[in-house]
């Protein structure tokens, strides 16, 4: 069984079937390179991920595995329209598999899955970010999301009004 | 936080399987003597809180911290992913650093219209990054600005005109020569003082006097 090393930031390695790698756009083509570039065609590609770190990287390969034998999104599918991915991909396993993590860990599983080109974990990621937004009032995200105004003066006075008409209803 | 990452899902196997299981081995490089250790799948999470990584020198984590203070978003997400007792370190900041990088991610396809309104209003970062993804509303305040700067031509032309005239009304009245001004000439600017030429009652009387006119 080809096996392919991914390796964190922070210097964990993950050995991981390649069929299961590929479910990730960028692992299937920084393994397509390794292969262009080695002469031995059955070495064991190491694929080092600078940006993710061990805690976030498990918890993708975590997704991919429950999802391996999911149909692979392209990732521009849909663009316009997410939302109705996440809903038809979303699964009770994926709720479950949410349900526990704190904010900030979601909020790395969406700069990963983007990153790695998952595209239904960048989904349901974004999804339940949308989720902890949307109808809430300004204090109300800066509070849940520990965000300060750092507008001076009427700046933030200036940006409602230019919200008034710079997005349609 | 510790552990509850973990649950429910099933814990990555430590040990390769055979016959078409899933397969991923954990294994951690930074074991000392360069020997690698076999993990438990739970790597990163059992760190105890505020702990400082071996460095020469070696610092306290409030230093860390301090150091880290200083450090734009971008650094501090570099920081977060180097090593998991930074990331706890970290671990407060993390959402705040993090909300504008995921914006960029939500906001095309999964935030509506008012939320991303209100996306703008939270920081500056926030309303760079929502911006950035969609640069349709850069672009409509750009034309908008366009549009407000000659609407105010407009008006200041139209003042200008009304003011002409007013005054010609009163030289004329006053036996004066009228002031001649030619097509165009309202795109002068408006000249400070230029107001109190006439005084206000002068210039009432002088409007009132038109509008009677039409009926005597």
């Amino acid at each position: 069984m080809a096996l392919v090393r991914v390796i964190s930031s922070d210097g964990a390695a993950f050995l991981v079937s390649q069929r299961l790698a590929k479910r990730s756009g960028k692992l299937k083509t920084e393994i397509e390179t390794f292969r262009k570039s080695s002469d031995n065609s059955e070495a064991q590609p190491e694929i080092r991920i600078v940006t993710i770190r061990a805690e976030i990287l498990r918890l993708v390969l975590q997704w991919l595995q429950q999802h391996q034998n999911d149909p692979v999104l392209p990732a521009n599918q849909n663009e316009q329209d997410g939302r109705g991915d996440a809903e038809m991909g979303q699964s009770q396993w994926d709720r479950d598999f949410l349900a526990p993590m704190d904010l900030g860990i979601v909020m790395e599983l969406i700069l990963a899955a983007n990153h790695l080109e998952v595209k239904g974990l960048l989904d349901i990621t974004c999804k339940l970010v949308e989720s902890k937004i949307t109808g809430r009032t300004v204090d109300e995200i800066r509070t849940a999301f520990k965000l300060k105004s750092d507008f001076k003066g009427n700046e933030e006075e200036q940006t409602r009004l230019e919200n008034r008409w710079c997005v349609e209803n | 936080m510790e552990g509850e990452v973990a649950s429910p899902p099933p814990a990555i196997r430590p040990k390769l399987l055979g016959g078409g299981g899933f397969e991923v081995e954990v294994q951690v490089l930074r074991g000392g003597g360069g020997e690698e250790e076999v993990f438990d799948g739970k790597y990163a999470q059992n760190v105890s809180v505020y702990e400082s990584p071996r460095t020469e020198p070696m610092l306290v984590p409030e230093l860390w911290a301090q150091i880290f203070g200083y450090l734009p978003p971008d650094d501090l997400i570099t920081v977060i992913n180097t090593c998991p007792e930074w990331a706890k370190l970290l671990e407060a900041k993390r959402t705040s650093v993090l909300f504008p990088k995921i914006l960029k991610h939500c906001a095309l396809g999964y935030l509506g219209n008012e939320t991303v309104k209100v996306c703008r209003t939270l920081n500056k970062a926030c309303k760079e990054a929502i911006d950035l993804a969609i640069p349709e509303i850069p672009q409509m305040i750009r034309i908008r600005e366009g549009m407000e700067v000659h609407l105010r031509a407009i008006q200041a032309r139209i003042r200008l005109w009304m003011r002409r005239h007013l005054r010609n009304g009163l030289l004329r009245e006053q036996g004066l020569p009228e002031e001649g001004f030619r097509e165009g000439d309202e795109e002068e600017v408006e000249r400070p003082g230029q107001e109190n030429e006439f005084n206000a009652e002068q210039m009432r009387d002088f409007i009132l006097r038109k509008f009677r006119r039409p009926q005597e």
